[in-house]
């Protein structure tokens, strides 16, 4: 059993925490790292689809993203001992991690063209019977593929509800750096999105 | 929130896809199976590394008179005494090599510097330690019967003892491929309660034999040893390579019986890990390695004697981790 575990079963009687619901992603990673899966399992469920979604709409592809959020996943498993709550939220660390491997996949097909688009995907269809709002979220993430990485990330990232001190911490620049990133980007975008309406 | 906010976040997020969970998921129960497959290594490393200094001490107090009156009676000069793995030329042939063999184990490796005259026998006494350790798994009831006339070893200690050999000896006759690790872990343990026990002297106080017994097989010893020597590849070669590695990397020196599967079984696994491996030719095997760190030294320690403990007959002395700085400083 591990320390999360535990400290639930002690801190019950408190009347504080009692399950790993409770627990934070920091603690839930530090009892992972002590051989706790059950820990490692509810950390991967609060944020496999943030971070899937994440992944799908930065590169566009669903092979690519499926990969990319393996090896995001597998760092996670791999550096899990290593990880310091002092120094970053769990969050901020995971997207980190996300943000410079999917880096690394464009650095790879650099030359690659964004033609293979595949990401407007049957779930967004299922899920948004709204054929305008279809038609537009398609165009958005058409626009979104031509932007540079580093405007594109900044922007996918403010809206997974990153704070611009978060994207700061993540992408690596300084927090004015976010913001001209992410005018730039939304400028740009609506611009393609106008042009091809 | 601009339109094309609100496009985006209005969009439902994706869900990721099942196989993917499944493998993720399955990766970290992998690697937490190992992980801790890893701590229990650091456990029984720990385990093996830490004594319980009362027992061990009183079991050293206790033998160590006796071997002040066994070499007092079995040599003629207060001979120096080689440590486990210490070094030791044996070319060439001199009145004190021949001291020295005969006041050290008959299972002693035996490997001196090239330069072996009176100053460095000298220093070789004062840097060694004439102990060796053994496991209680490999007490002999002589060894117990020293412990048991020992004042300084309490009766708790004792028991604990015993009880140990004997659950060893019932776990032996029950052994099936399930419970090894559980008994790879309790051999590992035994080794926290481990005595240092000179072997000669255990050797001796055990079989009751007296110093002219003890002299006689030591020359037998050193007139096998002397045979072997002849087809020896090794002991410049040994001193050669210590001097040019970096004094501040460690070393692993383990000895093993000098048989080719023996050998072959442990050199497969240092190789893997090591820069060198090189076997004396002495009765006992001593191999080097070169590590980085002690903790490497320590990693590879341990997929040894994990496999070691398999087959009890591979290691025949407990292996330690010097500097080889401290080994180069023999040589100088």
């Amino acid at each position: 059993m591990g320390d999360v575990s535990k400290q639930a079963i002690r801190v019950t009687l408190f009347g504080f925490p009692r399950s790993l619901k409770a627990t934070s992603d920091a603690k839930l990673l530090h009892a992972y790292a002590d051989g706790d899966t059950a820990a490692f399992n509810e950390l991967y469920s609060r944020h496999k689809d943030g971070l899937f979604t994440f992944t799908s709409r930065l590169l566009a592809q669903t092979a690519a993203a499926e990969e990319i959020t393996q090896d995001v996943w597998m760092a996670v498993i791999d550096q899990a001992a290593k990880f310091e709550p002092g120094a970053a939220v769990f969050r901020t660390w995971l997207y980190r991690i996300a943000s410079n491997k999917v880096a690394d996949f464009y650095r790879r097909k650099v030359n690659q063209r964004t033609d293979e688009l595949d990401t407007k995907n049957e779930q967004f269809i299922a899920n948004q019977p709204d054929v305008e709002d279809l038609v537009l979220f398609d165009q958005l993430l058409g626009a979104l593929a031509e932007l540079p990485e580093e405007q594109r990330v900044t922007f996918v990232l403010q809206q997974e509800g990153f704070t611009y001190a978060e994207i700061a911490e993540i992408t690596g620049v300084g927090a004015e750096t976010v913001k001209s990133r992410l005018r730039y980007a939304k400028s740009a975008t609506q611009d393609r999105m106008e042009l091809k309406a | 929130m601009s339109e094309l906010e609100r496009l985006y976040r209005e969009a439902p997020k994706l869900k990721s896809p099942a196989h993917l969970d499944k493998n993720i998921l399955q990766s970290a129960q992998d690697a937490a199976r190992v992980s801790t497959g890893l701590r229990i290594d650091e456990d029984k490393r720990q385990a093996l590394f830490s004594w319980k200094p009362g027992l061990a001490l009183a079991s050293l107090c206790t033998v160590g008179i006796g071997i002040g009156i066994a070499m007092h009676a079995g040599t003629r000069n207060s001979a120096p005494s080689a440590g486990n793995f210490d070094v030791v030329q044996l070319e060439p042939v001199a009145s004190r090599r021949e001291e020295a063999e005969l006041s050290v184990a008959a299972n002693q490796t035996l490997d001196l510097p090239e330069v072996a005259g009176d100053a460095a026998m000298a220093r070789l006494s004062e840097v060694t330690t004439p102990t060796m350790e053994l496991s209680v798994a490999e007490v002999t009831d002589e060894a117990v019967a020293v412990m048991r006339e020992s004042d300084t070893v309490t009766l708790a200690d004792q028991a604990a003892v015993l009880s140990r050999r004997d659950a060893k000896a019932t776990d032996s006759d029950a052994m099936g491929g399930e419970l090894v690790e559980e008994i790879l872990a309790e051999r590992l343990s035994d080794r926290e309660v481990s005595m240092q026990v000179p072997r000669q002297m255990r050797k001796q106080s055990a079989n009751a034999e007296g110093a002219d017994a003890l002299a006689a097989r030591a020359i037998a010893q050193r007139e096998s040893r002397s045979v072997q020597r002849k087809s020896a590849t090794g002991q410049a070669d040994v001193n050669r390579w210590l001097l040019v590695q970096n004094s501040t990397h460690y070393s692993i020196q383990i000895a093993v019986k000098n048989t080719e599967s023996a050998l072959d079984s442990v050199a497969e696994k240092f190789n893997h890990r090591t820069e060198k491996v090189i076997a004396a030719d002495t009765q006992w095997v001593l191999l080097h390695g070169s590590f980085n760190q002690r903790q490497q030294a320590e990693e590879a320690l341990i997929v040894i004697l994990n496999d070691a403990e398999k087959d009890d007959s591979l290691i025949e002395i407990a292996p330690k981790i010097v500097r080889i700085g401290e080994m180069q400083n023999l040589l100088k």
